[in-house]
């Protein structure tokens, strides 16, 4: 039942009329049956439109201009990307404000029952059955009388559980969770990540976690790849970017957070801004801001994702040197 | 209906809508004469009395006698059938066609928008009036003809309607929820997003009524809508204009039931409009 997502050389493409611009380029991912892959990035890197276009409610200027997405099915042979239906059974997707995302004029429950009806055949009392089943699953208290309520009569939190519920109606291999406990505070955003852990346990389901936080991603994710303006920049265990980040842009993440900072000195942060979609700097697009450029980072086109052992992968053409640092080497 | 249940569940009693409560409670009067017209009228609409012509108002005829000596009180009930019917029956081909192309056009954009809102500009080019005239005067007058003219001509408030609220809605998130769920787009479309482009329509469709009520006896007082001898309160009108000076009450008495009628939606409508806050 568990299925390997790969996402190789990802490019989405928006059409402007100063000509086109590219907010994900050459984006690739895979996510093994039962990973939680961390997607790490600024506001604007592309996190959310590279997903977006996996599962297809991609904007109505923008389209994938190049790559594949292809997902294993239950033979373990990889469905290609042109059967949209397939991906769209099986990956499911929930977002950072759940408000937005449910339909104000239809009581919850029915909102989880109609994927089920739709997509398992059931009937009217079977999918309220399953769908009270499923609230349960996801923590919803009181779940029966809960089905009738309309989305204004809950808390942020009860709607994540409830978007959490919809997507596991179509009962999906993958997971994509966009910054879900951004919007609520830290005791829900705890919770919700217990659950998503939980039910990655339960039922062997890949996610692909969006978020900004380090800290969440240190709890949560097996594997990270770090976003910045719309190229990946480091792939790696959770471990081992953490402790030993191979891009000075992963580094200046990790240094800015403020567990990781010292108490009698200002927060560390990156100086500068990252470049805009449609002035993006030739070579490599961190160095401007980048401490450790050098002359062949000017070179024309952007430094690619290389292979660095058999489980990272890095774009810069330092990394070697960075490696010798290490993270102490102020 | 989604809509009518929130309507309930909402209480528009609680919120002291006077307007509202006032027009729906009028409204349900007409209804109640319409529906237990035989048994309230007095005499038969029809019969004639030539012993009695011309009466004014008495205990016995207490808005008089027409120039055929007919009970004007059992014509005025017995005619809110038929303009209860032409107000109600005439906005429900309209509402089905222009809410369909409204949500197709707004939802799918494109070329379909451009198509059907062409084919829209088309339709509104014609005066309202006159078109409607030209249609019923090719199928014959009557009933049916009057329904028909209405669904070709009437759909166009509602495709206006319906479109622009879908535009804003097709790119809300739970639009795009939806679709991630793997739902059909026709089903998106008139499970998530039509309810929620309800309401605006509800407000009109009840002023929708009245136009179309005033549209029906105005036709019907050109002789091209319901014939006599049926009692319909727009012919009643027409027949009483010739005795106006001498026999006020043939046109007062049809003429303030279809006030009255226009007033009961009329209400309701700017009630709905004030109770949701909808920007007609």
């Amino acid at each position: 039942m568990m299925s390997k997502l790969i996402i190789r050389d990802l490019t989405v493409e928006i059409v402007t009329p100063s000509g086109p611009i590219f907010p994900v380029e050459q984006f690739s991912l895979s996510v093994e049956p039962g990973e939680i892959v961390g997607l790490v990035g600024e506001s604007g890197s592309g996190k959310t439109m590279a997903m977006r276009a996996v599962v297809g409610i991609l904007p109505r200027s923008a389209h994938i201009a190049s790559g594949e997405i292809l997902l294993s099915d239950a033979d373990n042979a990889f469905v290609p990307s042109s059967q949209q239906s397939h991906l769209r059974h099986n990956i499911a997707m929930i977002f950072q404000n759940p408000t937005s995302y449910l339909d104000p004029l239809m009581s919850v429950g029915k909102q989880v029952a109609e994927p089920l009806r739709l997509h398992q055949g059931l009937t009217r009392k079977e999918a309220r059955t399953e769908a009270i089943e499923l609230f349960r699953k996801v923590g919803i208290h009181d779940a029966e009388r809960q089905f009738d309520v309309y989305p204004h009569h809950f808390s942020g939190g009860m709607k994540q559980r409830v978007l959490i519920a919809a997507a596991l109606a179509c009962n999906p291999k993958v997971l994509i969770a966009d910054e879900p406990t951004t919007a609520l505070d830290v005791t829900i955003q705890k919770q919700i990540l217990e659950l998503l852990c939980r039910l990655r346990d339960e039922t062997g389901i890949s996610i692909i976690f969006i978020t900004h936080d380090l800290g969440v991603v240190s709890q949560l994710c097996d594997t990270v790849s770090v976003l910045y303006a719309a190229r990946i920049v480091e792939s790696a265990s959770t471990i081992e970017l953490l402790n030993a980040p191979l891009h000075p842009y992963s580094l200046g993440l990790i240094r800015s957070q403020p567990e990781s900072a010292q108490r009698d000195r200002p927060l560390p942060s990156i100086p500068g801004q990252p470049p805009a979609l449609n002035a993006m700097p030739s070579g490599c697009r961190f160095l401007p801001r980048c401490e450790f450029a050098i002359q062949a980072c000017k070179q024309p086109s952007p430094p690619p994702l290389v292979q660095t052992s058999a489980v990272r992968s890095n774009a810069c053409l330092r990394w070697r040197e960075l490696q010798t640092l290490g993270l102490n080497y102020d | 209906m989604r809509a009518a249940r929130l309507l309930l569940s909402v209480g528009f009693l609680k919120n002291n809508n006077l307007t509202l409560v006032l027009g729906i409670f009028l409204s349900v009067c007409w209804v109640v004469i319409a529906i237990f017209a035989p048994w309230i009228a007095p005499y038969d609409p029809i019969a004639q009395d030539v012993a009695r012509t011309l009466q004014p108002p008495s205990f016995a005829h207490p808005f008089g006698t027409d120039n055929f000596g007919r009970d004007v009180l059992s014509r005025v009930i017995w005619g809110s059938r038929v303009d209860l019917a032409m107000g109600l029956g005439g906005v429900f081909a309209p509402i089905i066609i222009g809410c369909t192309i409204g949500l197709l056009a707004g939802y799918f954009g494109g070329i379909i928008d451009t198509l059907l809102m062409r084919f829209l500009d088309i339709t509104i080019s014609f005066p309202f009036f006159i078109l409607m005239i030209a249609i019923i005067s090719i199928l014959g007058p009557g009933l049916m003809s009057f329904f028909i003219a209405l669904a070709l001509v009437g759909w166009v408030s509602y495709a206006r309607l319906v479109r622009s609220r879908t535009l804003v809605l097709r790119h809300s998130d739970f639009v795009a929820a939806g679709q991630i769920l793997g739902f059909s787009s026709i089903r998106i479309m008139f499970r998530h997003v039509l309810p929620n482009a309800a309401l605006p329509v509800l407000v009109f469709i009840m002023s929708d009524v009245v136009l179309t009520i005033l549209l029906g006896s105005s036709l019907s007082y050109l002789g091209l809508g319901v014939q006599p001898p049926l009692a319909e309160w727009g012919i009643m009108i027409a027949e009483g204009q010739n005795f106006i000076s001498t026999a006020w009450w043939i046109t007062l008495f049809p003429g303030l039931a279809i006030v009255i009628l226009a007033l009961s939606f009329s209400l309701i409508a700017d009630g709905l409009a004030a109770q949701y806050k909808v920007s007609e």
